[in-house]
């Protein structure tokens, strides 16, 4: 026991490696002696490498690196989504379909700490499709942002609406798949739904087409609460200005045929196709005369150009139609094509 | 921490569990690397390379054992590659110069920085406050013994000798916690 004890006093200087020479052959002797005195130094000489391992852990700043990492993660996604852009972009050849997106990184600020954000962005009479990264397919009608997170949180697949947006949700039991519409949140976990929420239009629409949804908005606590579930053919309308729910039963073609490329009426009011026409073709259509409330419109269209379409409408009902010379604005750019329906 | 949670969690992208294993593991990954070659500047792309990668490519990440064991495994392959690419010689370090292939540079002996850290303290926890001090300032301030003596005022012989203390207290309270242990008594 003295002996090793003597030993022991050794190491120190040993795995410093400051030990004179005597000293050391010393160590290296009783090493040697026995199996026991080999496998005692040995783990002696674990306890110094474990701790010289905290020792140079202790260099190594992880939250810092998960910053790096999450840059470069959003980096490569960034690639990956121009790959994708030039597939989805390469299918659609239509002429009228032009898909076009802008892809940026919002301000961090007002989201959780770290968490970035996609944005996919319609411009006016422009439809697109993408695939959002848990396999939601999204169709995105004229005038309309989506955004969402670059990672979804461990509990919810949530993204933000403003505009009109056909949803293909991809099946998570798990993890709930939320449109935000600001007014109103839908919560979903796989099924085919529509949602539209201009602001133009002040109210807040959703049509289900397959499976079910709940309809849910949160409390001063921030918890969300279901207040209506849908079942498909439902249609629920939010109005802004008392914050009613309205549900009626609908046939929902004509409200998803957009996303096929198709405009269609079905029993809609002039007001209701004017309405319609202007965000497809991304015109300003003007009503003036008495208004027509005994005609109710049903057409389906395609590939047709606006004047088509208005010459139909001119057969079809007791109006004509006046396209008012464009102005010249002070950019030097021109404005939306104006077109004056008179009712007769 | 439940394994089958976090592997799963890797797989469907749940950042939560993304973050919380990369915060985990990411010193001792760096640690670890740094055991196997010699460039420091290289360590961190390494690690953080690899968990871009378990990001990216998350639907085909295939873990059959354990998730440390994954982490620590692929870590030791992108670092032999990049020894492959660099032709840099592996690290040797002070008493590791013929065995650089052993037990530096296989994973199952090494821990992940709060588990190691709480093992290490629980112990020296219990030593004298003297103790404490001169142990912490050798092994994690990096001081020689002889400068230790100095700044404190004491003899190099005395500081050694708690130096010997600790690492006697410490062999005894890490053995049921350190493979190796368990290993070399199988031998």
């Amino acid at each position: 026991m003295g002996k090793e004890q003597l030993i022991e006093e050794l190491l120190p200087g040993w795995f410093e490696g400051t030990l004179g020479k005597d000293d050391r052959q010393k160590v290296e002797r009783w090493k040697k002696a026995s199996v026991g005195n080999k496998k005692y130094f040995e783990e002696f000489e674990e306890v110094w490498m474990q701790t010289e391992r905290l020792r140079v852990m202790q260099k190594y700043n992880a939250q810092k690196a998960l910053d790096k990492v999450n840059q470069k993660i959003e980096k490569s996604g960034k690639l990956q989504f121009i790959e994708l852009f030039k597939r989805v972009a390469a299918i659609l050849v239509l002429p009228i379909m032009f898909a076009s997106i802008y892809l940026y990184i919002q301000n961090p600020k007002e989201e959780n700490v770290g968490t970035h954000r996609y944005t996919l962005t319609t411009g006016a009479g422009m439809r697109s499709e993408y695939v959002l990264p848990d396999g939601t397919k999204v169709f995105l009608n004229s005038n309309t942002t989506l955004s969402y997170p670059i990672a979804f949180s461990a509990t919810t697949r949530e993204v933000v609406l403003q505009g009109e947006a056909y949803f293909d949700v991809a099946q998570n039991k798990e993890k709930p798949f939320v449109v935000n519409t600001g007014k109103i949140q839908i919560e979903v976990t796989g099924t085919e739904f529509k949602a539209s929420n201009y602001a133009s239009e002040k109210l807040t629409e959703i049509v289900l087409v397959e499976g079910s949804v709940n309809l849910c908005q949160c409390n001063n606590l921030g918890q969300r609460n279901v207040i209506q579930s849908m079942i498909p053919g439902d249609k629920a309308v939010l109005e802004d200005s008392n914050n009613r729910l309205y549900l009626e039963k609908i046939e929902v073609a004509k409200y998803i045929a957009w996303k096929d490329g198709v405009l269609m009426f079905r029993d809609d009011s002039m007001e209701e196709v004017v309405r319609r026409l202007n965000r497809w073709y991304n015109v300003d259509i003007m009503l003036s005369g008495k208004s027509l409330d005994d005609y109710v419109y049903t057409a389906t269209f395609k590939d047709e150009s606006l004047i088509q379409v208005l010459d139909l409408l001119k057969i079809s009902a007791p109006i004509d139609y006046r396209i008012v010379q464009r102005e010249r604005k002070t950019d030097n750019s021109f404005s939306k094509m104006k077109i004056e329906i008179i009712q007769r | 921490m439940n394994e089958t949670f976090l592997k799963q969690g890797l797989q469907e992208k749940n950042k939560v569990v993304f973050d919380f294993v990369f915060q985990y593991y990411y010193s001792a990954l760096c640690a670890y690397a740094e055991s196997i070659i010699q460039d420091e500047n290289a360590v961190e792309d390494i690690v953080q390379e690899l968990f871009v990668t378990i990001w990216m490519k998350s639907e085909k990440l295939a873990i059959t054992g354990s998730l440390k064991n994954y982490l620590f495994i692929s870590v030791k392959n992108r670092c032999f590659d990049f020894l492959k690419h660099q032709k840099v010689r592996l690290k040797s370090s002070r008493y590791f110069k013929d065995a650089p292939n052993s037990t530096q540079t296989t994973p199952e002996n090494w821990l992940a920085e709060t588990e190691l850290r709480e093992q290490i303290e629980n112990c020296l926890q219990k030593l004298p406050p003297r103790c404490q001090e001169i142990f912490r300032l050798s092994r994690f301030d990096g001081l020689k013994n002889q400068e230790i003596a100095d700044q404190l005022g004491l003899s190099k012989r005395t500081v050694e000798l708690q130096i010997t203390n600790a690492l006697k207290a410490l062999r005894k309270d890490l053995q049921p916690y350190l493979p190796l242990f368990m290993l070399a008594l199988l031998q």
